[in-house]
């Protein structure tokens, strides 16, 4: 595997704290890399930091095998990025936007300036000034920002915010078609999971500067499925059934209405809990599998409390 | 270099998209308009003042004129006189001045001097300005009271005058200057006679200049010149199209204001919607970036300095016409005079107004890098444009003005360097440039330093 992006033993120091702490990893070509961590993590930090914004207090970021400080202008041609909001210049046109970058950037010709903006659908909308643009619109304006001088390394920072769920379908497509398809290293930040689940081939998970993990997104899984799954139940009557299986000293994690949910570890036990319940008389209306519980195993991993530390 | 120049491109396309850049150029255009049509009407008053109409109505019933005007102005109205710039108002009022000078000075010769007047009234009357002035040469020489030198001089001029068909009247040009040519040289012999050591040698080497381009424009028939007039540095000329074209430099600085509004928001209105993080992550190193910028600002002030004078051409063209296009712009060293272009003049004049525009556009822009402020950046820039000079001679007055001029503002207003018209001693073209450039360097690197080593949060 081609490794397109290396960060070596990477520290960043801002305001007397340690706000990243001797991170390494690698994203390679071809594959969706998933950045997790929870608010203040230091996701953005780091992306800063691989991106040239901020400089590096200890260590080495590479891309493509230059170094991004001391050879800043050949890393960057490889590079394409956002971070935080895709910021574009409101009183210039989406089209006008885009010829700002081209003219930085080397080879990227009328035809491929097209192309993106079909990529990405805004092709009806590419003549009119940003600042009609919705949110949403100019995300996609940045993303064919970022991806005309089709980048080795494409790093972007919650691309998710502030679309919606067809957009976020979208992205992850544009993504997946980006690294599977043309072989590019994708590295994207996110706190949420269940985003990351459907996105990347393998995360890496910060907390407080430091990174905790990289695995497979299916290692993460399997984690998962060795630990519990959640179960939920709807029945007749809740109340009933939750005495009975309290008496059974199994403790339901969630009541709602007629449905609660327990947690089991294996087929057996949950033959059992349903045996019991229609042996004492409950109807079974329903009983659903709530999924791998994948924010459990991150929270046991990030060990997060919500507490910002 | 093509991907400097793109750079450069990016920056002026976004200068040039900026709703604030349009109306900018909206208000220069407005400003040459006003500007213009204010010289036009100042000009229009002042040629009515110059081509008045005679009210005899209200001269005759109104003033109490003595006996000699009162049948001066019973003459012109006889012979048909309607303004004041008729050469016979003039001559009538310089005869008439004469004769009640001497019946008050010295009644013994009245008799003489009404017979004169008689005289010369006569080819006034005729309206025949040659006959006036071989007569005016005969009489001058009986004047009493008039030195022998001067006398040669009024009588040569008048015969210059009848020579060349000039009227006798300060309304025309080359008349008026054979009659300050007078004046001039009277102050000059004045001046040379004085003892060495507290002659006023600036004042003499003014006045022969002076003098060797009224008699160059008198002896080439030239009507319409601009002058540079040695200790002002500024042109001689206070009518027409000329006035108002040159002039114009005076409104350098309001655009002034609209160049440093560019300078102290091109680095700082990146940071303030967050476009520098996309400018920045592009294969292009930070001081290209810088660079690009500081360079597009001299572009487009350069540029609007350029369509100010081409604007202010064409109102003046429009206020004024093309008439008096041709006067050339004449100059003399050493008693030496050169003809030259007036456009090439006032084009220099812009030039020497924009130094301090220079000054404070990079000041702005380096305050603008500094603390990624535009509001800062420009309020700072004016505040010390308007400012800076004042605060540099109370400066001066207190600590020295030896060591004030090293200030920037001391510097700035080159005109008056070049007319040696600052209060800093030994002031020179060339150090003021070098401090200026000094300065500059400082204000560069500064701007560098903050914009290259930062980090973006
Ligand atoms: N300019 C700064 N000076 C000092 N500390 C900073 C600065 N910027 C960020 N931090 C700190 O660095 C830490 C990491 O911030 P960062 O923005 O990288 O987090 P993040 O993982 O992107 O979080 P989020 O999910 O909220 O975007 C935080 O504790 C933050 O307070
Ligand atoms: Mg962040």
């Amino acid at each position: 595997m081609e490794t397109v992006l290396k960060l070596d033993h990477v520290t960043k120091r801002m305001g007397g704290r340690t706000i990243i702490d001797d991170v390494s990893f690698e994203v390679y070509a071809g594959e969706v890399f998933g950045f997790l961590g929870p608010n203040g993590a230091g996701k953005t930090t780091t992306i800063k930091m691989i991106l040239g914004l901020l400089s590096i207090d200890e260590g080495k970021i590479t891309i493509c095998g230059n170094d991004n400080v001391r050879q800043f202008e050949e890393a960057m041609k490889n590079v394409g990025g956002i971070v935080e909001n895709p910021e574009t210049y409101s009183y210039l046109t989406g089209m006008q936007n885009l010829r700002q970058y081209k003219r930085m950037r080397q080879g990227v010709t009328e035809e491929r300036l097209k192309e993106v903006v079909q990529l990405v659908g805004l092709e009806n909308r590419i003549n009119e000034k940003v600042k009609r643009y919705s949110l949403g619109m100019r995300q996609r304006l940045g993303l064919a920002q970022v991806i005309m001088h089709r980048p080795k390394l494409l790093v972007m920072d919650e691309p998710t915010n502030g679309l919606d769920p067809a957009g976020i379908r979208h992205l992850r497509d544009i993504f997946r078609h980006l690294a599977h398809e043309e072989g590019v290293a994708v590295m994207v930040s996110s706190h949420l999971l269940s985003e990351m689940e459907l996105m990347c081939d393998r995360v890496g998970i910060l907390a407080n500067g430091r990174l905790l993990d990289v695995k497979l997104v299916k290692e993460l899984i399997e984690q998962a499925e060795g630990n519990k799954r959640i179960i939920r139940f709807t029945v007749n009557n809740s109340e009933t059934a939750v005495n009975v299986l309290e008496e059974k000293g199994i403790a339901p994690l969630k009541v709602e209405g007629n449905t609660f949910d327990i947690s089991v570890e294996s087929d057996e036990e949950l033959a059992k809990v349903s045996a019991s319940l229609v042996t004492a008389g409950i109807w079974l209306l329903g009983i659903t599998h709530q999924g791998q519980n994948l924010e459990d195993v991150f929270i046991q991993i990030a060990g997060g409390g919500g507490q910002i530390e | 270099m093509s991907k400097f120049f793109n750079l450069i491109v990016n920056e002026l396309v976004k200068i040039l998209a900026k709703s604030s850049t349009k109306i900018m150029l909206a208000i220069i255009v407005l400003l040459a308009f006003f500007w213009n049509l204010a010289a036009f009407i100042n000009d229009r008053e002042m040629r009515k003042i110059d081509e008045e109409v005679i009210d005899y109505d209200y001269i005759f019933e109104v003033y109490k004129y003595s006996e000699e005007y009162e049948s001066m102005y019973q003459f012109l109205k006889e012979i048909g006189v309607t303004v004041t710039s008729d050469w016979r108002y003039d001559a009538m009022q310089d005869i008439t001045d004469e004769l009640s000078g001497t019946l008050r000075d010295y009644p013994s010769q009245r008799e003489a001097a009404l017979e004169w007047y008689e005289k010369l009234k006569k080819p006034i009357g005729d309206n025949d300005p040659k006959g006036y002035l071989a007569r005016r040469i005969e009489y001058i020489n009986t004047l009493p009271g008039m030195d022998s030198d001067t006398k040669k001089a009024y009588a040569a001029i008048l015969k210059f005058a009848m020579e060349n068909d000039i009227p006798p009247t300060r309304h025309d040009s080359r008349f008026s200057n054979l009659l300050s040519l007078i004046d001039k040289k009277a102050e000059l012999s004045l001046l040379e006679s004085m003892p060495a050591d507290i002659r006023d040698t600036k004042r003499i080497t003014t006045l022969k200049n002076e003098i060797a381009i009224s008699e160059y424009a008198i002896e080439k028939n030239i009507t319409t010149y601009l002058t540079e007039v040695s200790d002002e540095f500024s042109p001689f000329y206070f009518q027409g199209f000329w006035f108002a074209f040159s002039e114009s430099v005076n409104q350098i600085t309001v655009i002034s204001l609209l160049i440093l509004i560019i300078a102290g928001s091109i680095v700082a209105s990146e940071y303030s919607v967050g476009t520098i993080k996309f400018l920045i992550i592009n294969p292009v190193k930070r001081w290209k970036i810088l660079a690009a910028k500081y360079l597009s600002v001299l572009i487009t002030g350069i540029s609007i300095l350029i369509i100010y004078y081409i604007l202010n051409f064409l109102m003046a063209t429009a206020f004024f016409g093309l008439g008096d296009i041709g006067a050339p712009l004449l100059k003399a060293s050493d008693g030496v005079v050169t003809a030259g272009s007036p456009f090439l003049y006032v084009a220099f004049m812009y030039l020497l107004n924009s130094v301090s525009l220079l000054a404070m556009a990079t000041f702005a822009f380096m305050i603008s890098s500094l603390v990624r402020n535009a509001a800062l950046a420009i309020g700072l820039g004016v505040f010390l444009m308007m400012t800076g000079q004042g605060v540099t001679f109370l400066l001066g007055s207190i600590f020295g003005m030896d060591w004030a001029r090293y200030i920037l503002f001391a510097n700035t207003d080159i005109n008056a360097i070049l007319s040696q018209n600052t209060p800093f001693l030994g002031h020179t073209l060339g150090f003021a440039l070098t401090v200026i450039a000094v300065y500059m360097i400082v204000f560069l690197l500064t701007a560098y330093d903050a914009f290259v080593r930062t980090d973006i949060k």
